[in-house]
């Protein structure tokens, strides 16, 4: 697969969601949806992104499907009714679009995330003309997530070797829960308070001299491409949604 | 005093940038907003027009990213260190939540906390990065950007007015962020997903849609419900977490200097 600048990556997501929310047309939704899934099979990340998208869309499904089709008061060609319960064929075509252009947007930015070297996308916002800080909390916190789950883990775990946090029921939970979150907020704020001072010797953010050894490299056509497939994007919502994208 | 010991003090040079692009973001969050409220889309059989959905996605993400570009720059490297800290806890407590039973979020626990110690400037941002970085794991928080800016700079304000230094206020003063949070939040679960991202808060809206409300009065009487709860347990969650931090760690914030500074501390 061509390996693109992280900018270009993200215009073309930015751009493919913002067509599929504007144009608001099922086939559409559904041939982005197949798109990023072919994509991701060809960059060898299929499981992960349907597994991750699975995980955020099954509750937002259930939602829409509640929402509109179960209790639906508008819709004429009822096809189940009982009790507060009516689905209707109305109700369900409208959750089942609203599915899918959620599908769609989850899954080109899940794509986008699962495909970009986040080493080179800190690097790429580093050298952009945007203030330093931005490249600095974006690398630190993808960094410091999983290490903050493995630093819970591990709390969890020392913890349970000294016996404390056993009971059940809510009362329980929720001393595990005490004792799990005060130790890891403590060590997260004590290490950004020693990081702090680090920053400040070397006089971050410093101001705008900054250089990169290495810097991502972007072929001449892929800056002026993202520009205008953004500008394209932004111009044919605006008029989608002027027409009622219906 | 210079926030770096190497370079020296910048204070008082806040460029004119710094000053209008937060505002100039706020101002564009704000209009988003009555727009969708005051031209609220009538809902079809078929379901909902597009133009809403483009409106709020566009608006709210465009008004937050402008706050962001104009309050970083702003930030003493004391606050630039502890937001990564809260993103990955906003990350990792919210996670946990968001696809349980329970009607509750608590994705913004990092976000208060970071505008109690750092300040209401400090929040926001934390608040749209939350949004911005989160998006990679679960790009469906992407255009809840600006109501994170608000949870996060609602925070810094009630650490400036003394939250802090009286603990009970916390609730009370996330009850009231979470009334903000839920009308700002609402038009986008409206518009843009169709519902909640959770199987608990779509019942409620369900709940209002059977007994005849619209969607987005269905929505935002939900929000209504979870917001001012959850904000009041993040609130006071982080308010007892600061409390337990050692006053050595705590007198490195600015805010929490301002506060030790005054009488009565």
């Amino acid at each position: 697969m061509i390996r693109l600048h992280p900018f270009t990556g993200l215009a073309l997501a930015v751009a493919a969601a913002l067509l599929t929310l504007a144009a608001d047309r099922w086939w559409l939704s559904l041939a982005v949806t197949t798109a990023a899934v072919g994509l991701a099979v060809l960059a060898g990340t299929a499981a992960r992104l349907m597994l991750t998208a699975g995980a955020v869309l099954a509750p937002l499904w259930l939602s829409q499907l509640m929402v509109h089709a179960l209790f639906d008061t508008a819709g004429s060609e009822v096809l189940v009714a009982g009790g507060p319960v009516r689905l209707t064929l109305e109700g369900l075509t409208t959750a089942g679009g609203l599915g899918l252009r959620a599908a769609a947007f989850v899954s080109v930015f899940l794509l986008y995330s699962l495909t970009v070297d986040r080493i080179e996308l800190v690097r790429a916002i580093d050298a952009a003309r945007v203030p330093a800080q931005l490249g600095y909390i974006v690398a630190a916190t993808l960094a410091l997530v999983p290490a903050t789950v493995n630093r819970a883990k591990a709390i969890e775990q020392a913890q349970a070797v000294r016996g404390a946090g056993e009971g059940s029921g809510p009362a329980g939970w929720l001393r595990r829960k005490r004792l799990l979150a005060v130790p890891l907020v403590l060590s997260s704020i004590q290490e950004a308070t020693e990081r702090s001072v680090q920053l400040q010797l070397r006089g971050f953010a410093g101001g705008p001299g900054r250089t990169q050894l290495h810097p991502v490299p972007a072929r001449s056509w892929e800056k002026p491409f993202g520009l205008l497939v953004l500008c394209l994007a932004a111009a044919a919502a605006v008029l989608l949604a002027s027409q009622g994208g219906r | 005093m210079s926030t770096s010991l190497t370079l020296p003090s910048n204070a008082g040079s806040t460029s004119l940038r710094s000053r209008i692009l937060p505002l100039l973001g706020a101002a564009v969050i704000a209009a988003t907003y009555l727009m969708l409220v005051l031209l609220q889309p009538v809902e079809a059989a078929a379901g909902l027009s597009s133009w809403p959905a483009v409106t709020a996605f566009a608006g709210y993400l465009a008004g937050a990213i402008l706050l962001l570009v104009g309050v970083l720059p702003q930030l003493p490297p004391s606050a630039v260190a502890i937001i990564p800290v809260g993103l990955a806890l906003n990350i990792v407590l919210g996670q946990f939540v968001g696809s349980t039973l329970v009607p509750l979020y608590l994705d913004s626990i990092g976000t208060v906390l970071v505008g109690l110690l750092a300040g209401r400037s400090a929040g926001a941002a934390t608040g749209v990065l939350g949004s911005l970085v989160w998006s990679l794991f679960n790009p469906t928080v992407l255009p809840f950007a600006a109501g994170a800016a608000a949870i996060g700079y609602l925070a810094g304000t009630a650490g400036r007015l003394g939250v802090l230094r009286r603990v009970y206020w916390a609730p009370v003063a996330g009850f009231l962020t979470g009334v903000v949070a839920a009308v700002l939040s609402a038009p986008v679960a409206a518009f843009v997903y169709g519902g909640t991202s959770g199987a608990a808060t779509g019942a409620l809206v369900a709940m209002f849609r059977a007994m005849g409300d619209g969607l987005l009065a269905s929505i935002t009487k939900q929000a209504l419900i979870s917001d001012p709860a959850d904000k009041a347990l993040a609130f006071l969650v982080a308010a007892l977490l600061v409390a337990a931090l050692p006053r050595r760690i705590r007198l490195q914030f600015p805010q929490v200097q301002r506060q030790a500074s005054r009488p009565g501390e």
